[in-house]
Order: structure tokens, then sequence, then C-alpha cells
């Protein structure tokens, strides 16, 4: 099954936040290393986009005062999902091998 | 001045206790400045209160002792935490219109994103410019939001069709 760029993001985002991986953080990476910054909104559809798909899944964490009594849903990978992702960015790849990407931009 | 010879120190616990004992306007004691009957050695702004740690010569007995006492007009709850001034609130219009087009728990993930991001904002530029941050991100959440909650309509409206039509 197909990813778009932001669930690739987000999905790669998760792996690399284990196990702090929340709305915030997950954007703030993405910001970080990708240099855009999607908005909240974005972020939580894409998220429930991967839920439904079951390429992840949450779980509630701490409510905070600074979250004004709200909790924190954490995200994770499953099985599946690694193996939407392992696909996906092989075909990143393999695409832009075929394009001879990497000695296009050298 | 041998041990034997100076008295346990005195902490006074609030400022007019500590004025009163020091006899010295607040405003002149300083950081290391010789007081004359006493050096403050710490001082800490609280708000709009100075509350300093002062060594002070013991006057009674300051020529046939040579005692010292210390007077702190340190937080006589040193462990309290400090003042706590109400954080303010994000704007709830804003709130409302997130939690119109989510399910409650996927809003509970998002508005407490904006609310904890809002603390921060204000906490870095003030209320007002927060506030005006927390509109700016909740407002750029909503499209793909509608989007999302569209879309979900649309496939279910579609499945309820297509049961209609096979019953």
């Amino acid at each position: 099954m197909e990813l778009t760029t932001l669930e690739q993001h987000a999905m790669l985002a998760i792996m690399a936040l284990q196990p702090n991986a929340y709305g915030i953080s997950i954007q703030d990476h993405i910001s970080q290393k990708a240099g855009y910054e999607p908005s909240a909104g974005s972020i939580y559809a894409a998220l429930d986009r991967l839920e439904e798909k079951g390429f992840v899944k949450s779980k509630a964490g701490e409510a905070t005062p600074e979250r004004g009594g709200k909790r924190k849903f954490y995200f994770s990978l499953t099985a599946p999902g690694r193996r939407a992702l392992d696909h996906s960015m092989n075909a990143v790849h393999s695409l832009g091998d075929a394009a001879g990407w990497q000695e296009a931009v050298a | 001045m041998s041990d034997d010879e100076k008295k346990t120190p005195v902490v006074a616990t609030n400022l007019e206790l500590f004025l009163s004992e020091v006899k010295f306007d607040h405003t002149a004691l300083n950081v290391g400045r010789d007081v004359g009957l006493g050096e403050v050695v710490e001082t800490v702004q609280l708000g709009n209160v100075s509350f300093s740690k002062v060594i002070v010569f013991d006057t009674d007995v300051l020529f046939s002792k040579n005692l010292e006492r210390v007077f702190s007009t340190a937080d006589p709850k040193p462990d309290a935490d400090p003042p706590q001034v109400d954080a303010p609130d994000p704007p709830p219009a804003a709130d409302l219109l997130i939690s119109l087009l989510l399910t409650s728990r996927r809003s509970e993930a998002v508005i407490g994103d904006l609310t904890e991001r809002f603390q921060k904002d204000s906490r870095e530029y003030g209320a007002v410019r927060a506030r005006r941050l927390y509109w700016g991100r909740a407002l750029r959440s909503v499209w793909p939001l509608l989007r999302r909650a569209v879309g979900r309509a649309i496939r279910l409206g579609a499945f309820v069709e297509a049961v209609r039509r096979f019953f």
C-alpha cells in the first residue's frame, strides 16, 4: 500500500523518537530534519490514516497541566507498518537509482 | 574569635524582622556591601521584593565578645515552590472548532498539543502573541482535518448506499 510523503516522514519520525513519539515531538522532528513544519492537523490526519491502515498504533499517556489536562497519545509502528515503510523507502531509492539521481546532484 | 565564643546562627524568617533587627534601609543592601553592622552576602529578587541573607554583628556584645549572628530573610519555606502566576488559557473558540472535526480521542490529542505549544509561547512571547499563534495553528489545522472528516463521511455514505442497494 502506498504512503504519502507526510505519512512516510511521520513513520520515520515515529521510529526515530521511540518511545516518545507524540504529536509535538513528531512535528518538531519533521521540522528539524525535513525542513518544513506540517500543521498539527496534517500530522494527525496522516496518523489517523496510518492507524486506520494498521500501520501505527497509539497509546494514551499522561495528562499534564501544561496540556490543559489533556492526555498525550504516543505512537509506535506495527509490523505491517514497518513492512510498508520498508517497501516505500525501497521504491524511492529504486526510482532514485534508476534516474541516476545521486550522480545528477553530485 | 574562637568557636566557643560564637552563638548559634539565628535565622530571621521574614523581611520586617530582618529590617527591624538590622535597622537599615533595605534598598541600601547590596551583595558584598559592608553595611556597618553586618554584611550582605546574598540577595535574591522575587517579584518586587528583595530577600537578603546578612551576617550581622550583635551590637549588644560587639565590643565585649564580638559575636556573630546570622539573619536571613530568605523564603521562610525554602523548599516551597516559587509563587505561581495563573497561566493564561488558550482561546476556547479555537478548541471548539477543532473538536467539531475530530473524534473525542483525536481532539484531546490535537487540543493538548496546541495547548502545550500555547503555554510555551505565552512564557516566551506573552499571552497576547501566544493567543494569536494558537489561532494561527488551529486554523492551519482545520483544512486537513476538514478534508479528512469529509472524506470519511463520503466513504461512510458510499458504504451505506452500497448496503442499501444490496438489500
